[in-house]
């Protein structure tokens, strides 16, 4: 009979800390100990006000276990209702109950070897309860952590939105460049219009001529509102573009005002025909941004000839766009940090510090290439890395 | 209850199969049973197909038992699942039933079955298949056979039930550290057949080899220990990469015992079941023996005497019955058990109002 109880007892402590998820392990230790100690039904109640158990095996709870006082303080106790014998188990804040039929001359020994069991299940309940509180930490913490990459990606967008603001002002200037001369010339046409009819001399032929050069400076003001416009749109899908694409398209808003600034720009676009899927705008404006900052280089130094040189080449399946100019250079000590947030060396020309920053992650998280800065002999190279294939980038 | 006992499945059609009544069929294995031969017959046909049947005082390889039934049989289709929903099984108070004796799932369907019966219910039964060892479709309805199934069979009798095996200590205990479902795969923590085998070989004295591992474990049984002192047989029927296949779940860390058997002391344990089974208020109509097909191959021709030793008990009554593949008895006083290597007697008593 020592070895049978010895025997059970094993069963039933074996059955114990088996899972960490409560429902599970209680599950073991009341299907273990109802059919071990031949109960007929098992049942845990994961508090003292539970109406239905969270667990139960076997026959019906047929009496209301409410109007049964439950004492916490004992490791188990034993009440009757007609034949059957109710075995309860409390625990810290619930309780395991089994029912017996016919087992009047034994049952207070199984009741009290479930008994001795109660630390244990108690301690294997607080693991449980540990570890489910650990999992809704971080969920919890997997929630934040997903809300506040939420957050950076809306700034990011919004650093976007502002760079683009910030380079605004810029852009008006070189309207006004690319619209001077038309207007000018439209201005002469009209002048002279004018004076033909007020000398009588009004010839229709003439006028034809004269409003066909009207009409091809209208065309030309109109494609530089195109221009303008397309590059304020919002890239939301990338875009089958050519290479010349990219370039006409920086050039077509930049070229006057470097003109102006008696730059030299000198192009070797080797892929000019190669054609890839890119957001479109956003590269235009990093190449912008770059130019930007070699004509702000330029106004800080006397430079004698003015050069930026842009030159595309594909390597390794990527797209390579160097932007070099002869501006002299960027001090060593502030190149390392250029590419950070709100840094700027223009604040006297109200510079955000946004826009090599924001260069930066369109590149790379964006476009999923890189961007690297180095000075040359003479001035300052940018290299912009762009894959041709892979529209998934890696973020860190 | 009357029950006969036919050579073949033509003969039992041709004597009852245009009368309107519902018959239990016990089919033997090597019965040439097709499904079809029965689907179309006035005669509803319930019933299943076991290794051997019992009659009288015989037992066969062949053949059908039919007994003529007063309800009808409630088929259950997925053991894994059971739905007991749309049957009358709460009211059942005596109950015969047979499950698919190789499925998976014998272990879960007890559990279900004890929570829907009647908290007084009796039953008894055992596990349909082929000693080929490949599940089958075993059980059937007048309408299909299929496999993965239960038959539950309610009886207008009060039933008492006696469970016995004689299976005898041999070593132990040992601890089963790893198991899944029906697989024992560590003992004490060493691979299970390794532990097994040194025992088993040493009693014997013979050695395992590929071919003969049923031949020497049909005699070498392993018991599970229960509270009252019980012992649940388990039949180890294969061995594979170190593991013991059995009949019937072993739950993890349960405490076993490998048995033995002496012939005269299961001859005796059919007798004991028999005398726990009969009461003495009880007036006897009929008894059914259930008895595992693996005590045959351990008895061989001393079986007979087995099923004798019960004969001599209750005398003129009819009996019948089946050698199955695990057998079921259960008094609602605890969960339902799948034994192996058991002898289980069901006696059927009329009530006495």
């Amino acid at each position: 009979m020592l070895f049978q109880q010895l025997t059970i007892s094993y069963e039933c402590l074996s059955s114990i800390g088996n899972s960490l998820e409560i429902e599970s392990m209680m599950s073991e230790i009341i299907i273990t100990f109802s059919r071990k100690t031949g109960a007929v039904s098992g049942s845990y109640f994961s508090n003292y006000n539970a109406l239905s158990p969270l667990i139960h095996i076997g026959k019906k709870i047929f009496f209301d276990i409410s109007e049964h006082i439950l004492d916490r303080n004992l490791d188990h106790y034993i009440f009757y209702e007609n034949d059957k014998q109710i075995v309860v188990l409390p625990f810290k804040s619930s309780y395991a109950l089994f029912i017996y039929k016919n087992k009047e001359s034994t049952i207070k020994k199984f009741a009290s070897m479930l008994g001795n069991f109660q630390h244990k299940i108690n301690l294997s309940i607080s693991a449980c309860e540990g570890v489910k509180d650990l999992e809704n930490l971080n969920e919890e913490l997997e929630h934040r952590v997903k809300k506040s990459i939420e957050q950076i990606r809306d700034n990011e967008k919004l650093l976007i939105a502002q760079s683009k603001q910030a380079i605004m002002g810029e852009m008006i200037e070189m309207i006004a460049h690319q619209w001077r001369q038309p207007i000018t010339t439209i201005g002469m046409i009209s002048n002279n219009i004018l004076f033909d009819i007020a000398l009588d001399e009004f010839d229709g032929e003439k006028i034809t001529h004269e409003l066909n050069k009207v009409n091809i400076q209208v065309s030309h003001l109109s494609k530089t509102i195109d221009d303008f416009r397309d590059f304020f749109k919002e890239s939301k899908e990338r875009e089958n573009v050519k290479v010349s694409e990219l370039i006409d398209g920086a050039m077509s808003i930049v070229d006057k005002h470097l003109e102006k600034q008696q730059i030299e720009l000198i192009i070797h676009n080797e892929v000019a025909d190669l054609e890839f899927m890119t957001f479109k705008n956003e590269l235009i404006q990093v190449i912008l941004n770059i130019l930007g900052n070699s004509k702000d280089a330029f106004e800080n130094r006397k430079i004698q000839k003015k050069q930026i040189t842009i030159s595309t080449e594909l390597i390794d399946e990527k797209l390579s766009i160097k932007i070099r100019d002869n501006a002299g250079g960027i001090e060593n000590s502030v190149l390392p940090k250029i590419f950070e947030p709100y840094f700027s060396t223009k604040k006297e020309k109200n510079g955000t510090g946004l826009g090599l920053y924001m260069s930066m992650i369109i590149v790379s998280e964006h476009l999923c290439g890189n961007i690297e800065v180095e000075n040359s002999d003479d001035g300052v190279e940018f290299k912009i890395l762009v894959p041709l294939k892979g529209v998934k980038c890696e973020k860190s | 209850m009357k029950s006969y006992y036919f050579a073949t499945i033509n003969e039992f059609i041709d004597k009852f199969g245009d009368k309107e009544c519902i018959y239990l069929l016990l089919i033997a294995e090597n019965c040439q049973f097709s499904h079809t031969k029965i689907a179309s017959l006035k005669a509803k046909c319930y019933g299943a197909i076991f290794p051997e049947i019992i009659y009288e005082k015989e037992h066969f390889k062949n053949g059908i038992v039919v007994t003529e039934l007063e309800l009808e049989p409630i088929l259950i289709y997925n053991i894994e699942a059971p739905n007991f929903s749309n049957t009358n099984i709460a009211d059942i108070k005596s109950m015969l039933v047979f499950v698919d004796g190789l499925s998976a799932y014998i272990d879960s369907f007890l559990f279900s079955l004890f929570e829907s019966i009647d908290e007084d219910c009796v039953l008894f039964g055992g596990g349909a298949g082929k000693l080929t060892l490949k599940q089958e479709k075993v059980i059937f309805s007048p309408n299909e056979i299929v496999q993965d199934a239960a038959l539950m069979i309610a009886l207008p009798y009060s039933v008492n039930v006696g469970v016995n095996h004689g299976w005898e200590f041999l070593k132990g205990p040992f601890v089963a550290t790893s198991t899944d479902k029906n697989i024992l795969k560590k003992i004490d923590y060493e691979d299970a057949f390794d532990v097994y085998k040194a025992v088993v070989e040493k009693d014997s004295g013979v050695v395992f080899d590929n071919k003969n591992f049923f031949e020497i474990s049909k005699s070498y049984p392993l018991g599970i220990v229960t509270m009252e002192g019980e012992v649940i047989v388990r039949d180890p029927i294969l061995t594979k990469d170190g593991e013991l296949i059995l009949v019937g779940v072993m739950p993890q860390n349960s405490v076993i015992n490998i048995l033995k058997g002496e012939k005269s002391n299961l001859i005796e344990a059919a007798s004991h079941a028999t005398d726990s089974a009969i009461k003495s208020d009880c007036d006897l109509d009929m008894v059914f023996m259930i008895d595992c097909i693996s005590r045959v191959l351990f008895l061989e021709d001393a079986f007979k005497e087995e099923i004798g030793s019960i004969k001599k008990k209750i005398g003129s009554v009819s009996l019948v019955g089946a050698l199955t593949l695990g057998e079921i008895a259960n008094n609602s006083k605890e969960y339902i058990d799948f034994y192996n290597k058991t002898c289980v007697v069901g006696a059927l008593c009329s009530f006495n109002n």
